[in-house]
């Protein structure tokens, strides 16, 4: 067996190919007892301060600011937290076309994140230009696919990185009704690429070396129906709570070596994202999405990372369906409406919502003037990080174990694990906060 | 007539035909931000068009053969300073870059994180969301736009950037010419896209007057008025204090027009000095 020669730890400064800065580091003692640290030094926003005492409206249309991989997602959750704070009730229209601007950001997200961010890793090129050269079919899908949920997001949204059209009580101008035509025709026309992803990942087995259990967070979705809405959150292990109180179950401690905090879910690690959604309720997508997920199963495992990546390809199919089914709903029953002008009064809102990444929580506090008071946003990548870096330890162990030594395949393949889990680093950063 | 012929040595010669047979090497970088202006970058439609015609040397977004130490010929940048590392990284940026563009909201007036600049201390807005804690990675500092630390060749604004900007930039470099900066309101645009105007006659607050044009009042053609995220118009154009006078006429408090106007704003030099010929003394 080879002997492991570890001089320094083995670091990677800067984790390219994610969004956000973060860097590995890993220290080897005795050639078995590992420390592994996810770096995050993306600087911090200080977005929940930085909104105190200013107007709540205003302050919505910095929220998305925070990220633009899910601006809608940050704009959408943020509108609902500050709605319900003042007990704003949109129209039916409204939430659909902010269902399906949330769906656009989805689409968009997990369409960069499977084909230029992480499949570069299995065919083996450090980016998707180069990978395009060989592959220019892949690159093309990648970029059809892209283009749909950014257009979905235009038309809906204004455009699709901080979508200044949705507004509190609704949107600026809706959609032309030739405009959701012209969606629906996109969208029926992506049907025969929307697996591309999902056939690339399949190729590949999952690493069993990083599985390990795990517990997982998802959104019960309104109405049955796989998505991203709801107000209850279900876990893996049984338990259950609401939207407005996840203060009280989910913490957050900081850590040195990063300016994103670590969450824990009743005093346990938890995960979130695609694959936590699947895993809790898979029984509520479609035929078609059920269909895929019986069908590539093997490649599903709850307690490994890299199951993220099959996961949001089925979700990336799934919701170019769903997207149709939404648009097709609100023009059977379209109606020209203008938005309702919010009338402030004092109150605390809550939201929760799937963003592409897993749970996004917001809690917004306003006076009686409709400036924020108080305001508390957890992100996704903030609650997976603490398990991230336990799937980190855990494949180095088993690598050394192994006689594996050669730093930069290992950090290679810890870089494989970090894209599975689709960070966003500027999420996880820029709204972290005091522990209560 | 004679014609005067320079003769060029020969060495000289070989050195300017290998210059330009040479794509331009382009490096994209982001110090703290939300990665939109990079995204919007990587997703303009003849991306790979325009990857063709130059040498991407860095791109960290997208490419793990990425590196601060690479010289290249044009760096755009997004983001602002927010820690001591942004700073270290922004230097080694501007060494190694022979030219450097300044890209988006962030970079260029240092973004929504500096909405609470000259109110509110830092120290106590980092400990409202860190506590005491020690974070030992790197130093937060407050966020500021990259030109208080470096010279700044161009500047592509927007929250995020236009796509045919971008192209119009990237295109400018790659004739052996630069990029000329709007120096004009939203209001003109605005004018040509044939909107009603949403502060005269909807009363709303818009910003469009003061904030550089070139998204062809987008907004404002969704009935959104205009929250200026393309930063206030260059040459000390940006009227504050004339738009101040007419928010007051429309009911809007002082408080709410100096908040609304430093979201994208509170960097500029002149907003306060402006705002004082209105508001009179001290800031409230």
């Amino acid at each position: 067996m080879t002997t492991i020669k570890f001089t320094q730890p083995i670091t990677v400064d800067h984790i390219a190919r994610i969004e956000g800065k973060a860097g590995i580091e890993v220290q080897i003692k005795d050639k078995k007892e590992v420390e592994v640290k996810v770096n995050i030094f993306e600087g911090p926003r200080l977005f929940e301060s930085i909104v105190i005492g200013k107007s709540v409206e205003e302050a919505t249309a910095v929220f998305p600011r925070v990220c633009s991989f899910c601006a809608a997602a940050h704009k959408i959750t943020g509108l609902l937290a500050a709605e319900n704070a003042i007990g704003l009730q949109v129209s039916e229209q409204t939430a659909k076309i902010r269902e399906l601007m949330y769906i656009g950001d989805m689409i968009e997200s997990h369409a960069l994140h499977l084909f230029l961010l992480a499949l570069p890793d299995f065919l083996g090129y450090p980016d998707g230009i180069s990978m395009g050269k060989d592959h220019p079919s892949i690159i093309k899908t990648a970029l059809q696919l892209k283009d749909l949920g950014a257009i979905i997001q235009t038309i809906t949204g204004s455009r699709y990185i901080h979508q200044e059209n949705a507004l509190m009580g609704g949107f600026g101008k809706i959609p032309t009704k030739t405009k959701l035509n012209e969606v629906v025709n996109l969208l029926r026309n992506s049907k025969d690429i929307s697996t591309v992803a999902l056939e690339q990942f399949v190729k590949y087995e999952l690493w069993e070396e990083v599985s390990s259990e795990r517990i997982h967070l998802a959104l019960e979705p309104k109405n049955n129906i796989y998505g991203i809405i709801g107000e209850k959150i279900k876990a893996t292990d049984g338990t259950s709570f609401n939207a407005n109180e996840y203060r009280e179950n989910i913490e957050e401690r900081v850590v040195p070596h990063s300016f994103a905090k670590h969450s824990s879910y009743r005093g346990k690690r938890f995960t979130t994202g695609a694959l936590s959604r699947i895993t809790l309720f898979s029984s509520l997508l479609n035929d078609k999405g059920k269909e895929l997920y019986q069908n590539y199963n093997n490649f599903i495992n709850p307690n490994n990372p890299l199951s993220n990546n099959i996961a949001q390809a089925i979700e990336l199919s799934y919701f170019i369906d769903r997207a149709e089914e939404i648009t097709l709903e609100i023009l059977d029953n379209y109606k020209e409406e203008s938005r309702i002008k919010p009338t402030f009064k004092e109150g605390t809102g809550y939201a929760v919502t799937e963003a592409p990444r897993g749970l996004l929580a917001y809690m917004i506090s306003v006076n009686k003037e409709g400036k924020v008071r108080k305001a508390d946003i957890i992100t996704p990548t903030a609650m997976f990080l603490a398990q991230k870096e336990v799937d980190l330890k855990i494949m180095t162990e088993s690598l050394v174990k192994k006689g594996i030594d050669n730093p930069s395949e290992i950090s290679q393949k810890l870089e494989t694990i970090v894209r599975s889990y689709d960070p966003c680093v500027s999420c996880s950063v820029h709204v972290t906060k005091l522990g209560r | 007539m004679t014609m005067k012929t320079t003769i060029i040595p020969e060495d000289q010669k070989i050195e300017i035909k290998e210059e330009i047979k040479r794509k331009p090497t382009i490096g994209v970088y982001a110090l703290t931000s939300c990665y939109g202006c990079q995204l919007k970058i990587a997703t303009v439609s003849k991306i790979i068009e325009i990857a063709d015609s130059v040498d991407i040397e860095s791109f960290y977004m997208l490419s793990s053969a990425s590196s601060m130490h690479k010289k290249v010929d044009i760096a755009f940048v997004e983001g602002s300073v927010s820690t001591k590392k942004d700073l270290e990284e922004l230097l080694e940026i501007r060494k190694n870059s022979k030219t450097l563009v300044g890209v988006g909201a962030c970079a260029l007036q240092g973004g929504v994180q500096s909405w609470n600049h000259g109110d509110k201390n830092y120290k106590d807005l980092f400990e409202n969301v860190y506590g005491k804690s020690k974070i030992e990675i790197s130093e937060a500092i407050e966020a500021k736009p990259i030109e208080e630390y470096v010279k700044v060749d161009f500047r592509l604004p927007g929250c995020p950037p236009e796509e045919e900007e971008i192209i119009y930039f990237i295109s400018t470099f790659l004739f052996g010419s630069w990029p000329e900066e709007k120096d004009y309101p939203v209001c003109q645009e605005c004018r040509f896209a044939g909107n009603i105007c949403l502060l005269i006659e909807k009363n709303e607050p818009c910003l469009g007057s003061i904030t550089t044009a070139g998204c062809n009042a987008r907004c404002i053609s969704y009935n959104v008025p205009c929250i200026g995220c393309r930063g206030p118009v260059p040459n000390d154009v940006a009227w504050f204090d004339s738009l101040a006078k007419v928010f007051v006429e429309k009911g809007f408090t002082e408080e709410y027009i100096r908040e609304r106007m430093k979201i994208f704003g509170s960097h500029h030099p002149k907003l306060e000095e402006l705002l004082t010929k209105v508001f009179g003394g001290e800031k409230k």
